[in-house]
């Protein structure tokens, strides 16, 4: 690999040229030479070796599930992929994913629908319209909807959304009733695929707005100005400038959010009702998902059923990694358009090439880019009123109206949301609460509290992190600082597999791993390794477009100075990307710790505190609010309310730790 | 530089977690309302509470989950050494844990089925048994929400297999007004709610069902819901919450579901289309009936859905614990015994009423002790 000149690029784009240290005959003494050459061989080692770790797990992951699948669709005797029968554990075992593959694509079809057109509504008002000193602020708002964590969702759709669905069903098939699957029988309360495409909608908003945001912020400003000097109105530069430059990363967020929905367990299986028969009347009540059937049967699943269920959540796995791939597609073929246009070859860094990728750093970390111009976004103002037709002045009212409503629609579920959250939970969030467990205290009891589940959450994420940032760390310099070739290219599809992986399928595999194969007893630690699994993809993407925005000049002056391959690295390069890393693994570390469905298959239960995450059940703050969320007692559903505001306040205080070190470390703060 | 300042964080971070780990509190004795006389014993023999020490890893059926938390709280406040973890994962999960040795014994809707017998022995140790042993029964009651009816509505089990198969739609159907003499009824549409997810409430809700009117509910019973058209919701807390948010809505569920959610419960037929009111003791009455299938320390539960009483309530269910009958760890044993022997109890058992269970009527409860005295 040392043979490889430092300028050739790999055109596959994984490991981009650096500079490296110039030969040995440049550098000092011999005997110290040798040393550090020995010193950055084992670096070099231990960078292909967490990449080489990777590759490993990823197949370990595959290679598991599908046996354990295998072994029920062999015994299957229907078609395992268009039967719409759930019955594996039956004689005969009657099985398929029809039915809930079907269902798993129209809700996320309709979460699209709803969602996709106010996500980019409230990216374009952020971006264009917002006061400037508001932007930011209201984008931190529409990013604290990531933040909730499903299984609340889950509760707002049931209390809330679910009850007002019937008003809102008839006004859709008053609309469009003609339509067969918009037909609407008038079930009250209905929890039907619309309902659940609701909700879905509301979790990947968010996602897809913060993507779009993203994108409108790289829009060329001498582009924008261009069209001012037109005389363009706002609204006639958003369309010929913002619009046209963000195409391909808007689509690719769109698909990204599309994927998130596929994925997602808890909420569905709350909010859906679920039918074992066809369906194709989204407006009532019924329908089934992959995600939600797998955590609805899985309790009772015994042998045979376990690996449907897993087979099942192969399809998943398969179906979310191609959303990704055509994200990826769109993205590099909108970027190979606009150079193809303007006959400029992509920087390697081109942050649009990136967003599909690196999902989450352009999701979290929007600083280093908004900050290159902090005071710049042309406007209007300048442009005299005059020569600017009624019509065009009505069209860009109501562009900015419609924007502004866009914005609105996002913002009201979340005031929703915590005001059932804060309503509910300030009852019983209280001393008591945060300082003792559920011992001795039975579920039809008032008391008792969630300092078990709590500190399991914070030892159960602390332990992930310390796995999956040293790891995720190596990959990352891998890929950037050393990654050539083959490995580096299978290095950075795992990477994409990882990061399309429906985290109840991370659960599964742990459970069928780690405890039904190896016989470990459930314990807190399990639930840190299927973290592990969660947050590795996160993390890595996140340093990796961080590491890839320190700029080679840096690398140059330290191996000008005669610095190591391996000093440069851990001195230069890594401190300088810090503050970048830092965010985005705080981030990652804020998703991971609201994930319900695999944490609830392998920390086991415990009442009591177990401050070890070694031996024994060790509670843990979802698996506590979704377990007192289904208590027929009212103390225990008040319980249930106050762990989820405690949970929300949690992720929220890493988010904006997370949002204070990029802003104390942006650059160009006084 | 800017690695102190991370680690200098990193600190930070770790220094709350050690705060916070240093005052947690496991003693909820003094806020808790502990009334039941086994919380105040401190030795062994008081109460006839045997303990052990230790920690007794169990899961299973959530269906029970909340008698063993009542359990629980009692036995640990009796046994200061003794912890007991119940998973409500429910019956599936709980059977594979103890056939993975992951759990000292599991709690499941179902005995051992044919499958999983072997299984179960084989973790028993060579030559050993798994055994099924009724712990604690329970009541499934008829929940709906239709306005403007106070009285308890009669439905008979013609009328409820109509309506949980959707021949009966709307509450005014001339079914239910036969069975309901006198009482105005609305034109509202009916919405049935069944558990989506496999239960035992599902499985003897059918065969009630199926057991007393073939000719309307011919479909046998079974764990996933066999009837047919209805809206699936997970868990009895989703069927609960469902009925409670639907108008004309209807479903079935433990009764501490619906006395949780202030839902009205019908009088349910019996084979001899007389109504019974859902309550614990006219279950208990029911369940005193039931076939015992006894074979060493192994006891299943089979009812009798041809007895027919006033005060017999026929929409009953009884959970199981599954345990090894010999070839328990001997360091484990004490606590298994110990906490299984405070469950078949009087006092255990007559706590089971005000936690929205059903109490052993007592012929088969002398049954149960003696099978859990056997264990070994």
């Amino acid at each position: 690999m040392s043979g490889t000149s430092p300028t050739a690029a790999d055109p596959s784009g994984a490991g981009q040229g650096r500079p490296r240290p110039a030969g040995p005959s440049s550098s000092g003494r011999p005997t110290r030479r040798r040393g550090v050459q020995r010193g950055d061989a084992a670096f070099h080692g231990a960078a292909t070796g967490a990449a080489a770790f990777l590759l490993a797990l990823m197949g370990a992951i595959a290679a598991f599930l599908v046996t354990q699948a295998l072994h029920a669709i062999t015994a299957d005797q229907a078609n395992f992929l268009t039967s719409f029968a759930w019955s594996p554990d039956e004689d005969p075992s009657v099985w398929g994913v029809g039915l809930v593959a079907w269902g798993t694509l129209v809700t996320s079809l309709f979460a699209l629908v709803i969602g996709a057109p106010v996500a980019i509504g409230t990216a374009l008002f952020i971006t264009q319209y917002a006061p400037r000193r508001l932007a930011q602020a209201l984008g931190y708002i529409v990013d604290l909807l990531a933040a909730v964590p499903s299984v609340v969702y889950g509760l707002w759709g049931i209390i809330f959304l679910v009850p007002h669905m019937g008003g809102v069903s008839r006004l859709v098939d008053a609309v469009l009733g003609w339509i067969p699957i918009f037909s609407y029988d008038g079930s009250p309360a209905p929890r039907s695929v619309f309902a659940a495409g609701i909700v879905l909608a509301i979790m990947i908003l968010p996602i897809i707005a913060a993507l779009s945001r993203e994108v409108f912020l790289q829009t060329p400003h001498e582009t924008q100005e261009a069209a001012y000097a037109l005389g363009a109105t706002r609204w006639e530069m958003i369309r010929l400038a913002v619009l046209p430059h963000a195409r391909s990363g808007v689509i690719s967020a769109i698909v990204l959010g599309f994927g998130r929905a596929l994925g997602e367990t808890i909420a569905v299986a709350m909010v859906l009702s679920q039918t074992q028969t066809f369906f194709s009347r989204f407006l009532d009540p019924g329908g089934n998902t992959i995600a939600a059937n797998i955590a609805i049967q899985f309790k009772n699943a015994f042998g045979t059923g376990r690996g449907a269920l897993i087979a099942s959540g192969l399809v998943l796995f398969v179906m979310t990694l191609l959303m990704n791939y055509l994200a990826r597609w769109i993205a590099r073929r909108g970027i190979a358009a606009q150079y193809r246009r303007t006959d400029t070859p992509p920087p390697h860094a081109a942050p649009a090439a990136d967003t599909a990728s690196g999902e989450l750093h352009d999701l979290l970390d929007a600083e280093p880019h908004t900050t290159q111009h902090p005071e710049r976004r042309p406007s209007p103002v300048l442009v005299p009123d005059t020569g600017t037709s009624i019509g065009r002045r009505i069209r860009d009212r109501a562009a900015q109206l419609l924007a502004a409503l866009a914005f609105v629609a996002a913002v009201l579920p979340l005031a929703s949301i915590l005001w059932l959250v804060i309503g509910n939970g300030a009852k019983r969030f209280d001393g008591m609460f945060l300082n003792n467990s559920m011992r001795n205290i039975a579920e039809s009891d008032p008391g008792g509290g969630a300092y078990h589940a709590i500190l399991g959450t914070l030892e159960q994420a602390g332990i992930a992190t310390l796995i999956a940032v040293p790891l995720g760390l190596f990959v990352a310099i891998y890929l950037v600082e050393y990654g050539r070739g083959a490995l580096a290219r299978m290095v950075t599809f795992t990477v994409d597999v990882m990061m399309g992986l429906p985290s109840i399928v991370a659960g599964l595999f742990i459970l069928s791993l780690w405890i039904l194969t190896f016989g470990f007893q459930d314990s807190g630690f399990a639930g840190s390794l299927a973290l592990v699994i969660l947050m590795l993809p996160m993390v890595i993407r996140s340093c990796e477009e961080m590491l890839k925005l320190v700029p080679d000049s840096l690398r140059e002056a330290a191996y000008a100075l005669g610095a190591p391959r391996r000093r440069t690295i851990m001195r230069v390069v890594v401190p300088t990307a810090l503050p970048g890393m830092v965010t985005g693994i705080m981030l990652g570390i804020a998703r991971v710790m609201g994930e319900t469905a695999p944490v609830l298959l392998v920390v086991g239960f415990t009442s009591s505190i177990n401050f070890s995450p070694f031996s024994g059940a060790q509670g843990s703050l979802p698996a506590f609010i979704y377990n007192e969320a289904t208590q027929p007692y009212a103390p225990a559903v008040d319980r249930a309310w106050a762990g989820a505001l405690t949970l929300i306040l949690i992720i929220m205080l890493l988010n904006l730790a997370a949002r204070l070190i990029a802003w104390w470390k942006r650059p160009g703060r006084a | 530089m800017k690695l102190q300042r991370f680690a200098l964080a990193a600190g930070v971070g770790l220094l709350a977690t050690a705060t916070l780990s240093a005052c947690g509190n496991d003693n909820n004795d003094a806020g808790s309302s502990a009334s039941s006389s086994a919380s105040g014993a401190s030795s062994s023999s008081a109460s006839g509470v045997s303990c052990g020490s230790g920690t007794l890893t169990l899961a299973g059926s959530s269906a029970q989950a909340n008698a063993i938390s009542k359990w629980t709280k009692d036995y640990q406040g009796a046994c200061s050494g003794a912890t007991v973890n119940y998973n409500p994962s429910g019956s599936g999960a709980g059977v594979t844990a103890f056939e993975q040795k992951q759990v000292d014994f599991a709690g499941s809707d179902f005995p051992l089925t044919a499958d999983d017998q072997p299984k179960a022995d084989a973790r028993c140790g060579s030559g050993n048994k798994a055994i099924n042993i009724p712990l604690v029964p329970g009541a499934i009651a008829v929940m709906y929400n239709v306005s403007g009816v106070s009285a308890p509505l009669n439905l008979s089990a013609q009328t409820l297999a109509k309506i949980f198969n959707g021949k009966i739609t709307t509450w005014n159907d001339a079914a239910i007004k036969k069975d309901n003499p006198g009482v105005k009824l609305p034109g509202t549409k009916i919405t049935t709610f069944h558990r989506a997810d496999k239960s035992g409430t599902s499985y003897n809700f059918s065969n009630y069902l199926n057991q007393t009117d073939p000719a309307d509910f011919p479909a046998k019973a079974n764990k996933q819901w066999p009837g047919s058209g209805g809206q699936g919701q997970n868990g009895s807390s989703g069927v609960a919450q469902a009925v409670k948010t639907t108008a004309g809505g209807i479903g079935y569920a433990e009764i501490s579901y619906a006395k949780a959610n202030s839902l009205p419960t019908a009088k349910v037929g019996n084979a001899k289309g007389q109504f019974v009111e859902a309550t614990t003791a006219n279950a208990s009455a029911f369940i005193a009936k039931a076939k015992t299938q006894q074979s060493g320390a192994d006891l299943q539960l089979a009812f009798d859905y041809g007895y027919s009483d006033p005060s017999a309530y026929p929409a009953v269910l009884v959970t199981y614990e599954i345990a090894c009958a010999k070839g328990n760890s001997s360091s484990q044993l004490p606590l298994i015994k110990g906490f299984l022997s405070y469950g078949a109890g009087d006092t255990a058992q007559g706590e089971l009423p005000d936690a929205g269970y059903v109490q052993l009527p007592k012929n088969i409860q002398a049954l149960v002790q003696s099978s859990v005295k056997s264990l070994s």
